[in-house]
């Protein structure tokens, strides 16, 4: 089953599809920025009290990757990526009105009680990238059998047979071919070239607040987790090596392909039959 | 399909690796590690159970990641 949710496209697969669009659809109204929700009521006022389970589970889902990555896949990116000139739901970014970035401020202040949330002054909170996978996973929870939940290109696997997951190259060329045996998987992708507008793009580097300057143009990483995939594509983007990862895979510029043990892709496809084994 | 052409495996031992490396260590030195991975440290054993593969024009993915 296929839905338009979380700024993209999402699809749910398996035993009880409908129920899965549904949470789906419940937890996006409760953790977007983009609409009226307990998370704008809490970056409008820097305190809500009775939190809806939810926001406070995803809350402190994000500022556990925060205090994980040492602050570079962060919850506080809001200002920093309004002044990028990401205000409105995509795709209508526009060009920074402000072009003094400022590096985001530390998770520490930021209160995730069950009773209240507290912000600290001057932060704001976007849940972004963590909570579409921690979502993707909720979601998962409402399937059996063979279970796949594709939220915008993240993508979380739970089958009993191999899967085939295709990389889709950043600039159109021939995507990349991955094969993963049965289990659980999480396979996410990071780019600098989606959503981006002139004078930006919607990855922020929490270091500088500004959008960030990169090595690669687009990261895949596969995890067992989808949630752990997403934050070490971010990471790699950043240029920081991620732990607990199974596979990475970066675009250069040139839209050639490597991956993490070295072997390489033109962006014509070329060679996709090697083992990374 | 157009024609493919291969690019050669990472070779630590070409120059041109070498300035790969070079480049990428000024710019970004963890990116670097990207082409010449470490030791295995993390918990799930590097590579195991993913290959990257050649795609038989009949197979149908289960899922495209991207990023959106």
């Amino acid at each position: 089953m296929r839905l338009a949710a979380l700024g993209t496209d999402v699809e749910v697969r398996g035993d009880g599809e409908e129920a899965a669009a549904a949470e789906v659809v419940r937890l996006e109204a409760i953790l977007t920025r983009f609409a009226p929700s307990p998370l704008t009521r809490l970056n409008e006022s820097g305190r809500l009290r009775d939190p809806p389970r939810e926001l406070v589970a995803a809350v402190r889902h994000a500022l556990a990757v925060a205090r994980a990555t040492g602050g570079l896949v962060t919850p506080t990116v809001l200002p920093a990526l309004e002044r990028a000139g990401y205000r409105r739901p995509w795709p209508h970014a526009s060009p920074p009105a402000d072009a003094t970035p400022r590096p985001c401020p530390p998770v520490d202040g930021i209160v995730a009680g069950r009773e209240t949330l507290t912000l600290p002054p001057g932060v704001r909170l976007d849940l972004g990238g963590t909570a579409k996978t921690w979502i993707a996973r909720r979601a998962a929870r409402q399937l059996g059998g063979d279970v796949v939940v594709d939220a915008g290109g993240d993508v979380h696997l739970d089958r009993g047979v191999p899967s085939l997951v295709e990389v889709a190259h950043p600039a159109g060329g021939e995507p990349l071919a991955l094969w993963l045996g049965p289990g659980r998987w999480g396979v996410a992708t990071s780019s600098v070239a989606s959503r981006s507008w002139p004078g930006g793009h919607h990855l922020i580097d929490p270091r500088t607040g500004a959008p960030a300057v990169t090595r690669w143009v687009q990261v895949t990483a596969v995890a067992r987790s989808v949630t752990w995939a997403e934050v070490a594509a971010k990471l790699a983007l950043f240029g920081v090596r991620p732990a607990r990862v199974a596979l990475l895979v970066a675009f250069d510029g040139d839209g050639a392909a490597w991956t993490d043990d070295g072997r390489g892709w033109s962006a014509h496809g070329a060679r996709r039959d090697a083992s990374v084994a | 399909m157009s024609a493919t052409t291969e690019r050669r495996p990472f070779d630590r031992r070409s120059a041109s690796s070498l300035l790969l490396v070079a480049l990428l260590g000024l710019g970004a030195g963890a990116t670097a590690r990207l082409a010449v991975p470490p030791p295995a440290v993390a918990t799930t054993q590097p590579h195991a159970g993913v290959r990257v593969v050649s795609r038989a024009p009949e197979a149908r993915p289960v899922a495209r990641t991207r990023a959106s």
